[in-house]
């Protein structure tokens, strides 16, 4: 596991990450906690599953998931998301933006 | 049982009271969402979680903090639904819960004791009220610890300052007009009345010290690892 700063990556996933559970919510309406643990798993987009939470709130706000909730036979009654026509116009644009930054940092950084 | 989910539940009430600065909509949301995230792990355990099921459980989520973080700096990232990335300017630092450092208990501690105890001095009423206004706008106390700390300790201690000086002045004024050299200040012939006095300000100061431990031990649990740490992949 590589060291990383906490005060960069703090900085670099802001503006970022809210994209990337987009990105994951293109192959369908998912349940938060599995949107969670995908995002968390190596600690590097997300530092808690929890912070994930406030995250899909400002999703919800800016209108981009929605949320629907299911009955579940086995515990109970969960919300999951799914994108909207808005979120995946926002998630096209961050995929045709992002190849050519990360590049261009890549590049940079590269440089030295 | 009980034990487990009373884990659960101080969780839920520290993300609650550090969520209070937030958009009660978020406030609302979140706290629903993290409610929900705690169930169903619970349910997928198939039984009763354990002490360290718990806890592990409650450590993926992260700190209260670190979950709080996300709802408190974010009302002006509000992501456009128009295809723009957001248009951020991210603060150097992740915003912090506010008042709940580690400084916090301390000081409201020495405020409200000085406050109290020279409550005669313009300073000392100062100091009286920054550590009430402190209390009650950190996140760190219930509304019940509050209630202790701002008001019950204060005149606990304040009273049988002022009573003693009250019951001296009158003494002295009694007794000038008489040989008797000046006896306790808080006694006027009753040392009952004295222990009294003194056992109000003793119980005040025991409960500033209480809320002082409290404090601290809730900004102990809101900021465990508040900074990203590097985890190994699960």
């Amino acid at each position: 596991m590589v060291a990383m700063d906490g005060a960069v990556l703090t900085h670099l996933r802001r503006g970022v990450v809210e994209y990337c559970v987009l990105a994951l919510l293109r192959s369908g309406p998912t349940y938060g906690r599995d949107i969670a643990q995908k995002l968390s798993a190596d600690g590097i987009l997300m530092a808690g599953e929890g912070t994930l939470y406030p995250l899909l709130a400002r999703l919800r706000n800016a209108g981009l998931v929605h949320t629907t909730w299911q009955e579940s036979s086995a515990g109970p009654p969960r919300r999951y998301y799914e994108l909207t026509a808005a979120g995946s116009g926002a998630v096209e644009s961050f995929c045709r933006t992002w190849a050519p930054f990360r590049d261009a940092v890549d590049d940079t950084l590269g440089e030295s | 049982m009980s034990e487990v989910m009373s884990d659960a539940q101080r969780y839920l009430d520290d993300l609650d009271r550090l969520l209070r600065t937030a958009d009660p909509a978020d406030r609302a949301e979140v706290m629903l969402s993290v409610r929900e995230h705690i169930d169903v792990a619970v349910a997928e355990l198939g039984h009763e979680p354990s002490d360290a099921e718990m806890r592990r459980i409650l450590a993926d989520l992260g700190t209260p903090a670190q979950v709080a973080e996300g709802a408190l700096g974010a009302a002006g990232d509000r992501p456009s639904p128009a295809p723009v990335p957001p248009a951020t300017s991210p603060p150097a630092s992740p915003t912090r819960p506010a008042l709940a450092g580690a400084w916090v208990p301390p000081v409201a501690f020495f405020a409200l004791l000085i406050g109290s105890l020279f409550l005669w001095g313009v300073v000392p009423v100062l100091a009286l009220i920054a550590g009430i206004v402190l209390v009650c706008a950190s996140p760190l106390w219930t509304t019940a610890q509050k209630v202790l700390a701002a008001a019950v300790a204060p005149l606990l201690i304040a009273l049988p300052v002022i009573l003693s000086a009250v019951m001296y002045l009158q003494l002295t004024r009694v007794e000038s007009s008489s040989d008797q050299g000046i006896t306790e200040s808080s006694g006027g012939g009753s040392p009952i009345i004295a222990l009294l006095l003194v056992g109000l300000v003793i119980a005040g100061i025991c409960l500033l010290v209480a809320t002082w431990i409290a404090g601290a031990r809730a900004s102990a649990r809101l900021h465990a690892d508040a900074e990203p740490v590097d985890t190994a992949p699960r």
